[in-house]
């Protein structure tokens, strides 16, 4: 016999106390940002394996805001990303509005939150790795003792060395706050679709100052969507340590290194991906060659007249 | 326009077809869960009438029985109250196999056309060397002074000494040692590849049957709703004229409504019938392209002019060969090339493989053959030094050689054309360009590449077809002045609008209004499948035909008058007529980062007869390139310009230049991508492929 | 769960599971003829509607989600003089969308209207949700422009 199709609970609540009360009659509770991913899901409708209890997190005043001062923005888990622009445009790093672009037009960004798109478990977009270029920061709520408990983790906390998202069951993302320090030069470059065909795609994203011949500062990430982002102290050191102009050489050296950190990190990445991954940072040193050109030359010219 | 007939919702019950991922198995066993009286199972026994489904002489079963033959084909019909129980109750379904099933993949059907004898160009030509006992002269350098005269030359030669030798004969006393050299021709050969493609659409369609009276009522989207009702009937059992088929709104991408409805609604119908209440089933359409190769071989004269050409061109048909003598001969057509040659010989193949019937996906063959021939043109000129352009204006004569595939068709509008397309696209400055950039790539960044392509196209099915199947209208005038077109085929599109206007002129009607076209009632007459536009090209010919019948029969007959008449023009000398000229050019960007090929720029340029409404045929065009692009994996670029014109020429046909388009882009493209990556490819391409393709270029 | 929404002006309170999606109650529930699409996540993009004036699609917005809201699809749209503008740019650009995407296309090209999004690059990612290539970039952009003109010149005239 064929048992019914049940139809999940759905649960709304309006503040971050009584989503508290709700995760501890239901600690099985699904947790439903804006659905995009869950929806997407091949056999998500009809399931009998859909959980019977879903926490709508919509309602929830406190993920819904935006505040920001000089030094950092603060958003609530449940901004969607088109809101994060659309309201943010002016004061956001731009990277960071390229990244949010490259997820597609309003009608998917509108529906796409900040917190869905860094926890969602098997699968990568490029926004953490951007994010965690600005030094993002997460406040993650979960439950110990029966009571509802929040702390601050730095992005790279809170996914492993894999690029897993590595937080406990019933953990919520709540805000994630950003550095808004300015920098000269930033770049975001994407090849391959993330979605749906994502085993060959990568993007990359870069922030720095360029000073003359040096780029401090330098911030480099690289996303592969089925694995993970890599972004740590080797990989900013390959651009930090180098003085631009590159020349040929220099240029391959700075790509192999760039793209041994990649393979160690993630060894099964394909054959194009790494070289999408080597045409991407080839790009990235174009641009800034040429950026470290200009400022030369436009100096000279001062320093002429 | 769809029927508007409301579908009683009461009682309806739901269903799910299950289909397996593979094929080529035979089924051990069925593993369907015990379910409650809600639910109906229906697998091939089940159903009520014959589990086969006929279309034009060939056949193939509705549900699979025994083995699988392809991925798509229904195993179980699952009706249930809802979708929701449908769906997840499929879920649990599962199909074991046992082993492979006896029948293999296999050569089915060939076809062999041709001129001249080929034997002679494969064998290369016989040089006679007459060697005195005095002579002084190495034969050596006999041989290479004759090398330097042209093939007309050395036939001429190799014929005088032939008729030396019979003088010979007369003379025995005279004795003269002879060397025979063979020389072969030297050859160009080729090898098209189409990987098989296949189109899923997004959009559910629902095949809905419910009975009212003594009528059965089926409504699908169908592009041949005599072929439904047909179905229908041999599979319930039901009398043929008990069954109203009603067309639900559809838009064929690739003629995807085609065949599948056929089967969905048979099953439905089935259910409906044992349920005894009306029965739905919702399934997404689905349309495949068989894999397709030509091989080809042109032999040149020492001039470089093409002699003699033979080629091999092999078509997948899946599983069930339908229309497969259709397929061959629209294929043939598009094989033998507009350029002059001695001998030809070509094979068209027809195999069977363990995938759905793809018989018809926007083409029957034609649009790829006709590519194959224009891209082997393209390598041909790459061969001979010249540029695509050149070639053809070199290579065609102002006639095409009458075969019984098509007339005698005067090349001089096609030259016209490439000129214009040439001059518009730089063809021959960035042909060459391209070729020298991808010496360099890492340079820039990118390699370029442009493909050229003309053509010929054909419209409606082939006389042989025509005249072996009766697919008819009726012209009646009503008493009340009415003109009234009872055909199975036509309920929309553009081209009624353009028949309503001929007939209204032809009859000197008042108004367009007067012109009804009836058409899906079980009492119309069977006009064959609305199979693109190419129906549209012969229809109006015969409609024009009949309306001058009716118009001289209304002067000396009471009214009503009615006069059944072909759909299809069965009067051609040859298979098939022209029904407009193209030529199309391609430009295209391949990035060295990603390794997605981003057309830049199309040019097409067509000369076709009377256009039913210009920006309709604009847009299709234009719909048609770029879904033909988009189907063989290429992207377009967001400042991408199509430059598109029609020119009128005098002619009867109206305008119909579906697969004329689709080999244009096929053709085009293939030689574009060659030239940006170097390496021949095969379609539809992506960018793992390419990545290969250009590793292995760079290590060779 | 028992849900109330307005579905092209219609007042309905409707029994469905709570994460149905709407692309699915609208072709199962209500028999709309405007959507037929669910692409199962692939992101068609054809399955578009107006929630609340604002375009979604469909196949992501489950049943709870809609209680309270009021849906357009393209078959209560094409009745509207709005549609008339982007008809009318239709015409006047002498290109359409093909049948399987113009609901979608159509609906996106108001959503763009509304919001005011007119510039070359806003449109072309715009209407890149549509997973259908039947429209070249440069027409997509100027259909968009021509509408808004139409509207623009329609509102001017009625003020």
């Amino acid at each position: 016999m064929l048992e019914g199709l049940r139809s999940p609970n759905i649960h709304t609540p309006q503040n971050l106390s009584e989503f508290s009360s709700i995760i501890q009659h239901y600690p099985t509770s699904s947790f439903w940002a804006g659905g995009t991913y869950i929806m997407s899901r091949k056999f998500s409708y009809p399931s009998n394996a859909t959980n019977e209890e879903i926490i709508y997190l919509g309602s929830i005043e406190e993920l819904r805001r935006f505040q920001r001062n000089d030094r950092v923005a603060e958003f609530g888990s449940m901004v969607s990303l088109y809101e994060l622009i659309t309201t943010g445009k002016t004061i956001l790093p731009k990277i960071l509005v390229d990244t949010i672009q490259s997820f597609g037009g309003n009608i998917a960004t509108g529906r796409i939150t900040i917190g869905g798109s860094l926890a969602t478990r098997d699968f990568r977009s490029s926004l953490p790795g951007t994010l965690n270029l600005f030094d993002a920061s997460c406040e993650v709520r979960y439950m110990k003792k029966k009571r509802m408990h929040s702390k601050w983790f730095s992005l790279m906390q809170i996914y492993d060395k894999s690029g897993r998202l590595n937080l406990p069951a019933n953990a919520l993302i709540s805000r994630i706050r950003i550095n808004l320090a300015e920098k000269s030069f930033q770049k975001f470059l994407v090849r391959g679709e993330f979605f749906p065909h994502s085993d060959n795609a990568v993007s990359l994203a870069v922030t720095g100052n360029l000073d003359q011949d040096n780029f401090n500062d330098a911030r480099l990430s690289l996303t592969y969507p089925d694995y993970g982002f890599i972004s740590n102290h080797d990989l900013d050191n390959t651009l930090s340590s180098a003085r631009f102009p590159l020349d040929q050489s220099e240029s391959r050296s700075v790509e192999e290194a760039i793209l041994e950190i990649a393979g160690a990190t993630f060894p099964h990445l394909s054959h194009l991906q790494k070289i999408r991954t080597r045409g991407l940072v080839r790009e990235m040193l174009n641009e800034l060659n040429i950026n470290a050109l200009t400022t030369t030359s436009i100096e000279d010219t001062s320093s002429n007249i | 326009m769809a029927d508007k007939t409301n579908v009683p919702r009461l009682n309806m019950r739901y269903g799910r077809l299950y289909t397996s991922d593979e094929a080529g198995k035979k089924i051990s066993e069925i593993n369907i869960p015990e379910f409650d009286q809600k639910f109906l199972v229906m697998k091939a026994g089940d159903l009520l009438g014959e589990n086969k489904l006929s279309l034009a002489g060939s056949e193939m079963p509705i549900m699979a029985d025994g083995s699988v033959l392809y991925p798509e084909q229904p195993l179980v019909a699952l009706i249930a109250p809802d979708y929701e129980s449908a769906t997840i109750a499929m879920r649990s379904i599962s199909v074991s196999f046992s082993e492979e099933s006896e029948e293999e993949e296999e050569n089915l059907y060939q076809e062999d056309y041709g001129w001249g004898n080929i034997e002679d160009y494969r064998n290369g030509w016989k040089e006679v060397i007459k060697k005195e006992k005095t002579e002084e002269k190495a034969p050596q350098e006999e041989k290479s002074e004759e090398t330097e005269h042209s093939s007309e030359d050395k036939e001429e030669s190799e014929t005088n000494k032939e008729s030396e030798g019979e003088n010979g004969e007369e003379q025995p006393e005279e004795k003269e040692e002879e060397e025979v050299i063979i020389h072969e021709y030297r050859k160009t050969e080729t090898s098209f590849i189409l990987k098989p493609v296949e189109y899923s659409s997004y959009t559910f369609f629902a095949a809905t049957c419910w009975s009212e009276g003594a009528n059965l009522h089926v409504m699908v989207p169908t592009q041949y709703p005599q072929f439904i009702a047909d179905t229908v009937s041999s599979a319930t059992g039901y009398e043929r004229k008990k069954i109203v088929v009603h067309t639900s709104q559809y838009h064929e991408s690739y003629d995807e409504y085609l065949l599948y409805p056929a089967i969905v609604a048979a099953i439905a119908a089935n259910a409906s019938l044992i349920l005894k209440c009306p029965v739905e089933i919702k399934t997404r359409a689905y349309n495949r392209r068989g894999g397709i190769r030509t091989k080809r071989i042109t032999y040149l004269s020492p001039d470089l002019k093409p002699l003699a050409e033979e080629v091999v061109h092999t078509i997948d048909i899946g599983a069930y060969p339908m229309l497969e003598r259709e397929v061959e001969r629209q294929a043939m057509t598009g094989i033998i090339p507009s350029y002059p040659l001695q001998a030809f010989k070509a094979s068209v193949k027809i195999e069977k493989s363990f995938s759905f019937p793809s018989f018809i996906f926007s083409s029957m063959g034609y649009s790829e053959a006709m590519a194959a021939t224009e891209y082997h043109s393209s390598a041909l000129a790459k061969e001979i030094g010249m540029s695509p352009y050149e070639f053809r204006l070199w290579a065609y004569k102002d006639k095409r050689k009458f075969t019984d595939y098509l007339p005698a068709i005067q090349m001089a509008e096609i030259k016209k054309l490439l000129t214009s397309i040439a001059m518009k696209s730089s063809f021959s400055r960035k042909w060459s360009a391209n070729d020298l950039g991808r010496s360099n790539p890492s340079f820039l960044g990118y390699t370029k590449g442009i493909g050229l392509a003309s053509a010929i196209g054909i419209a409606g099915f082939s006389t042989s077809f025509v005249s072996e199947h009766e697919y008819q209208a009726k012209m009646t005038a009503t008493q009340r002045g009415a003109i009234v077109i009872d055909t199975s085929a036509y309920s929309r599109g553009t081209a009624v609008t353009f028949w309503k206007k001929l007939l209204k002129n032809e009859l000197e009607l008042t108004s367009e209004d007067s012109v009804l076209f009836s058409n899906a009632e079980h009492s119309s007459l069977d006009s064959g499948p609305r199979i693109l536009s190419r129906f549209i090209c012969s229809f109006s010919k015969q409609l024009h035909a009949t309306a001058r019948k009716l118009k001289a029969l209304k002067e000396t007959e009471k009214l009503p008058i009615a006069i059944t008449f072909d759909v299809e023009n069965r009067y051609f000398p040859c298979e098939f007529d022209e029904s407009a000229f193209g030529a199309m050019a391609i430009e295209l960007m391949l990035p060295d980062t990603s390794y997605i090929p981003v057309v830049k720029e199309v040019w097409a340029d067509y000369s076709v007869g009377p256009i039913a409404n210009s920006d309709i045929l604009m847009t299709s065009v234009k719909q048609i390139i770029l879904k033909c692009l988009d189907e063989n994996g290429l992207k377009t670029d967001k400042n991408m310009s199509l430059h598109i014109t029609f020119s009128r020429r005098d002619s009867d046909s109206i305008a119909a230049v579906t697969t004329l388009t689709r080999g244009l882009v096929i053709s085009s493209l293939k030689s574009a991508l060659e030239q940006a990556i170097g390496k021949k490819v095969s379609l539809p391409i992506n960018a793992e492929e390419i990545f290969r393709l250009r590793r292995s270029a760079n290590e060779s | 769960m028992k849900v109330d929404c307005i579905i092209d002006g219609k007042s309905l309170l409707l029994n469905l599971n709570s994460n149905k999606p709407l692309s699915l109650i609208l072709s199962e529930d209500i028999q709309n003829p405007a959507i037929s699409s669910h692409c199962n996540g692939e992101l068609c993009g054809l399955c578009v509607v107006l929630m609340d004036g604002k375009a979604v699609l469909s196949c992501l917005v489950p049943a709870f989600e809609i209680r309270g809201k009021s849906i357009i699809t393209f078959d209560g749209y094409a009745k509207t003089k709005n549609a008339k503008d982007i008809e009318k740019a239709y015409e006047l650009m002498h290109i359409r969308p093909c049948p399987t995407c113009y609901n979608a296309r159509t609906l996106l090209i108001e959503s763009l209207l509304s919001n005011n999004m007119t510039s070359r690059e806003e449109i072309i990612r715009e209407m890149e949700c549509v997973k259908c290539h039947c429209l070249e970039y440069n027409d997509m952009v100027r259909i968009v422009q021509a509408a808004n003109e139409i509207r623009r010149k329609r509102h001017a005239r009625r003020s």
